[in-house]
């Protein structure tokens, strides 16, 4: 795998949110301006690192060294389960109309589709400016990238829950236990996650960007991330599913040009 | 001077002594009994104005209804347009009283327009809730999304004690096919128009009493001990679509029709109660700081006046002591006033209305 992953070559910068992490950018820092850094084992790639919040800074430093580079961006991908992994109260579901096979919860509130794209819409507010900043960029090519499906074993979920900060705290202010929390049924966790992936192929396409989903190597068979993948939290993936997803960037960009 | 009947009236039904002398709004209504108690649940529905009471009913400790409302999980994200929100079903905006008939019976199943949607490149438009912000994606989830506001819609239809109807338009388009009427005429706010199967109507007075004598018996059938507060619309037309009419003569035709109509209901039915807010708003004794420039939009102090009259004769009063508005009421009424409306999108070409 490391051999093959050396043969990606070309000029890689890979950038965005916490699902980079899986394929190698290195962590976040606590001070200081965003600087590039290796990848550790791909041959000509780096990666942006800089704060947890990933301000106005971070992406100026983006455009700046994005010049003749391949810019693989990972953006957001985690307001499904921030928002919605924790069941909300009333469950809600909704029909999916690039998925019409997927039944909807007749007990459960229902919400149009085009509201729950709204909100999950939401935190991809500077996607398209970013975006359209890198195509200004000379020799830039900017590829958004998928983000990983959600985990579909609700017990190994729930105990990895306590691990993660944003949900202790969301449980303490619900005043809940989070060893007896009731999570969202996964299929709507599911659903959310290919609206996610719709609105980041939306957002590269209004741009005249690529878009890279998720492999279905990655994924078992109710769509959910194979659990060979699975960082130990609730929602990232590992180094594993990071190679995975260089050899399906390598492939990919093949098969485009 | 010799005896007859007026010496025997009191003092409100003299023009001198009520209102060029010793006017007082709460004075134009009389009733011994609250209009609303407290325990009331209450739902609204009409025209623009209609909108503008919701803020001010639910800020005075009255239990103003609300079946469907939006999942708290989505507060985020931008409001509905056109005040669909608003009301105590998110029906949006009830022009006409056919408009209010047909979606009484298709809430109970007994009416389905031939016209169930339009589709669009947006997704699918309903042609009854025109403005829409949040569209269903595809037929199947129009019809289950339907299917749950027209529930709603019986829910609070059946929970309420106390309707407040407001009586806005006698003009109406509505489909040659069914006679189903639209909110908006199509093409303004979504649709496209075509005079093959959409025509103008403009309701008399025979059938506007037709159709609010249905609507009462109708949902006194469901509902027995259901009480109206009627009131009209003093909000003049945007436009009319009457050949040769001017605006001004079209909207006073309008206004005269449907006030003869609230009066010849309340006089007919039990507990329904004619609300004088169309006279507190134009008649002769109203400042002229009652409407907005424009002389059509009305002004936030004409609102919170007649709300104050009308709370006066609720359980408790009401809560609303003061006659000024609070901001956000205030910012409330002119946002509805002023942009949610979907019979102000047939001016829209008009940068002083748009």
């Amino acid at each position: 795998m490391e051999t093959e992953r050396m043969r990606v070559g070309g000029s890689f910068l890979l950038a965005g949110h916490s699902h980079a992490r899986a394929l190698g950018l290195p962590p976040e820092i606590s001070t200081g301006k965003p600087r590039v850094a290796a990848i550790p084992g791909v041959d000509g790639a780096v990666g942006l690192v800089g704060l947890v919040d990933r301000n106005s800074e971070y992406w100026d430093a983006l455009i700046d060294n994005a010049g003749g580079k391949t810019v693989l961006l990972l953006y957001g991908g985690n307001q499904h389960l921030g928002r919605f992994l924790l069941a909300p109260d009333p469950i809600f579901d909704f029909y999916l109309s690039d998925h019409p096979e997927i039944q909807v919860d007749q007990s459960a509130v229902l919400i149009p589709e085009a509201m729950v794209r709204d909100l999950l819409n939401l935190p991809n507010a500077n996607l398209s400016n970013t975006l359209s900043r890198l195509r200004k960029v000379g020799g830039c090519d900017p590829v958004v990238l998928g983000t990983p499906p959600p985990k579909g074993d609700d017990e190994a979920v729930r105990s990895l829950l306590s691990k993660e900060t944003h949900f202790v705290r969301a449980a303490e202010m619900r005043g809940i236990d989070l060893r007896e929390v009731l999570l969202s049924p996964r299929m709507l966790r599911y659903k959310l996650w290919l609206i996610i992936q719709s609105l980041l192929g939306e957002a590269a396409e209004a741009e005249g960007c690529k878009f890279i989903s998720v492999p279905a190597g990655a994924m078992d068979e109710a769509g959910f991330l194979k659990r060979t993948y699975w960082q130990l939290d609730v929602t990232h993936a590992n180094e594993a599913y990071g190679a995975l997803m260089w050899d399906h960037i390598r492939d990919s960009l093949e098969q485009m040009r | 001077m010799k005896n007859n009947p007026y010496q025997t009236y009191p003092n409100e039904a003299f023009w001198s002594r009520a209102v060029s002398r010793n006017y007082e709004p709460r004075d134009l209504i009389r009733t011994r009994i609250p209009l609303i108690r407290c325990l009331d649940n209450v739902i609204s529905a009409g025209s623009c104005f209609a909108s503008n009471l919701v803020p001010f009913l639910e800020k005075s400790g009255l239990k103003y209804l609300k079946t469907e409302v939006r999942h708290p999980a989505f507060a985020d994200v931008a409001a509905e347009n056109f005040g669909y929100d608003s009301f105590s079903a998110a029906y949006g905006n009830i022009y006409t009283v056919r408009q209010l008939l047909q979606l009484l019976r298709r809430a109970f199943g007994r009416f389905n327009p031939a016209e169930a949607y339009w589709a669009s490149d947006e997704g699918f438009v309903d042609p009854y809730r025109p403005g829409l912000k949040y569209q269903a994606r595809s037929v199947v989830e129009f019809e289950a999304l339907t299917k749950k506001h027209l529930a709603c819609v019986k829910s609070a239809l059946l929970k309420a004690d106390v309707f407040v109807l407001t009586l806005g338009l006698t003009e109406a388009w509505q489909s040659k096919v069914d006679g189903a009427v639209f909110p908006a005429c199509p093409g303004t706010v979504a649709g496209v128009f075509d005079p093959s199967i959409h025509d103008f109507h403009n309701f008399t007075v025979t059938e506007i009493s037709s159709d609010l004598d249905d609507f009462i018996e109708e949902i006194r059938a469901e509902n027995p001990s259901i009480r109206f507060l009627i009131t009209v619309s003093p909000v003049p037309l945007v436009a009319t679509a009457v050949d040769d009419q001017h605006v001004l003569c079209a909207s006073t035709y309008s206004k005269s029709v449907l006030r003869v109509v609230a009066q010849g209901a309340a006089n007919k039915h039990q507990n329904v109660t004619y609300f004088p807010a169309y006279e507190i708003v134009t008649g002769p004794q109203a400042p002229d700081a009652y409407f907005e420039a424009d002389r059509r939009r009305v002004s936030e102090q004409a609102v919170a006046e007649v709300m104050t009259a009308l709370l006066s004769h609720c359980e408790g009063g009401g809560g609303i002591r003061n006659k000024g508005v609070p901001a956000e009421e205030s910012s409330v009424s002119q946002l509805i006033s002023e942009a949610e409306c979907e019979e102000t999108m047939i001016d829209r070409s008009d940068p002083k209305t748009s």
